[in-house]
């Protein structure tokens, strides 16, 4: 038993990302996600390690801020029930008073820093041109001829729709869409337009980003709208609630007192978005489901825009 | 290390049977009952019970009283033995009247001054080069942090995994240092 890593009667041991581990300590993970996870607790050291570091991330994201409405209810509902991680919690709050405005303080590249002696500046090409104020000017000029010439070209270019992300059509049920920021320009669209998507992308709860992807051919127009298909993992009766966020987790925009349509036995929440709201990178949907005026996490859908 | 706390509604026949079985060093021993305990707590936590530790400790107990019975025909790691009766243990738990609402979190001001005070010690404490990786890790939010990060990281010449690992570490080592230096105070 003083064998720190005895497997023996396990088997071969799933390997879990830490994002899985990450889901597995919010209490949002597949029951085989969360089967392996456990069994790998228990018998192999290494893991538990990085579990523990993985809490320590989730206690550092919820004192942050920086997890989104679904997360931070999980967080609050499964993962704030030990006395250990109210006290990683705790120490998490004082390392974001203490130093979340240390920057100013510390910065990474001020040349008074013990620590700036000890890592050249040259080894980042950010902190070299830094110090080359006519360089910098020179890459700000030539990046600014770069975009031109791609507008140019966008502009030039016909449109064409990627026919392989659309699988099928569906009507999406109404309700009230916002943006983020509120002072956003960009005008609310109603979910009703007649407007053919310019793709339509069928998120599952729990599914890969990088399966879960979608790319335009052609940069989006004003009036260009992609269509999210949110799969329930369950169909309650309930008005839901949407959020797109950015990677960072800022919100983008949002969308309320919608209800899920029922197609081939599967519930599904249907959301237009604007296509303009979705630049190259990771996002994630926090669906919520408002069920007699309370609100409850109903699930993260992750995607990627290429 | 010091030998696990029993449990009161334990024998201590039954206790000290558990911790022969987990091994013949009892110093061992009580150390394989405390990784066991921990790592219990957060298979139920992770599973949304609100009393994680209680039902660890069950689970501890139950174990206990059964090892006369299993120690001379169970054959496998002894830990999976664990993850069985914790299987029961929390189909009971499903079946209890469920808890009203989530126990708050309530820091004290006092609390947070005192923890801040050690925290600040135990920062001064880290190697010039940590003290400087976890003030820039934690320096900003959101995109301002995305890029300093990554300032940070090619700095060190790590990638930015690298660079998670080596600060969440530092971070283990403080939470270790704060607690320390908040029970000593």
């Amino acid at each position: 038993m003083g064998d720190q890593n005895n497997n023996s009667g396990t088997g071969a041991l799933t390997p879990l990302s830490d994002e899985t581990i990450r889901r597995c300590l919010l209490g949002a993970a597949l029951p085989n996600e969360q089967a392996s996870f456990e069994e790998r607790l228990l018998v192999d050291d290494d893991f538990e390690k990085r579990v523990r570091l993985v809490e320590f991330e989730l206690a550092d994201d919820y004192s942050f801020e920086r997890l989104g409405a679904v997360d931070r209810e999980l967080f609050a509902n499964n993962f704030l029930v030990t006395e250990d991680r109210d006290r990683k919690v705790a120490v998490s709050k004082a390392l974001r008073r203490s130093l979340s405005t240390a920057a100013d303080r510390s910065p990474v590249t001020s040349p008074t820093s013990p620590a700036s002696k000890l890592w050249p500046r040259l080894k980042s090409p950010a902190l070299f041109f830094s110090n080359y104020p006519v360089a910098r000017m020179a890459i700000a000029g030539f990046a600014l001829l770069l975009l031109g010439v791609f507008i140019w070209l966008v502009w030039k270019s016909p449109r064409v729709q990627p026919p392989e992300l659309v699988k099928r059509q569906a009507t999406p049920s109404p309700g009230r869409e916002y943006a983020h920021p509120p002072s956003s320009q960009t005008p609310p669209t109603p979910t009703t337009t007649p407007i053919t998507p310019v793709g339509i992308l069928v998120l599952q709860f729990g599914g890969q980003t990088e399966e879960q992807q979608i790319q335009f051919a052609t940069a989006p127009s004003e009036t260009d709208i992609v269509r999210f298909e949110l799969v329930l993992v369950s169909h309650q009766i309930a008005t839901y609630q949407a959020e797109l966020l950015s990677a960072a987790g800022d919100r983008i925009a949002g969308i309320a007192d919608v209800k899920p349509v029922v197609e081939n036995e599967h519930a599904k929440v249907v959301w237009d978005v604007p296509a303009q709201h979705l630049k190259p990178g990771d996002y994630q949907i926090e669906l919520r489901r408002v069920v007699e005026g309370q609100t409850q996490a109903a699930g993260r859908y992750s995607f990627r825009v290429k | 290390m010091p030998l696990p706390k029993q449990s009161h509604s334990l024998r201590q026949e039954d206790f000290d049977r558990l911790l022969a079985w987990l091994d013949d060093d009892r110093e061992l021993a009580g150390t394989e009952y405390e990784k066991i305990r921990r790592r219990l707590t957060t298979i139920f936590a992770s599973r949304g019970c609100r009393v994680p530790e209680e039902l660890a400790d069950e689970t501890m107990d139950r174990v206990s009283r059964r090892v006369a019975d299993i120690r001379e025909t169970y054959s496998g790691n002894k830990v999976l033995y664990f993850l069985g009766v914790a299987n029961n243990v929390h189909h009971e738990f499903l079946k209890r009247p469920a808890l009203s609402s989530p126990m708050p979190l309530v820091t004290e001001r006092d609390d947070q001054e005192r923890t801040h005070a050690c925290l600040e010690g135990c920062i001064n404490k880290l190697t010039e080069r940590s003290q400087h990786l976890i003030r820039n890790y934690y320096a900003e939010d959101k995109q301002k942090k995305i890029v300093l990060r990554r300032v940070l990281a090619e700095q060190m010449g790590i990638n930015l995994n690298a660079l998670r690992a080596r600060a969440l570490r530092i971070r283990e080592e403080l939470q270790v240092c704060i607690e320390r230096c908040l029970t000593s105070e």
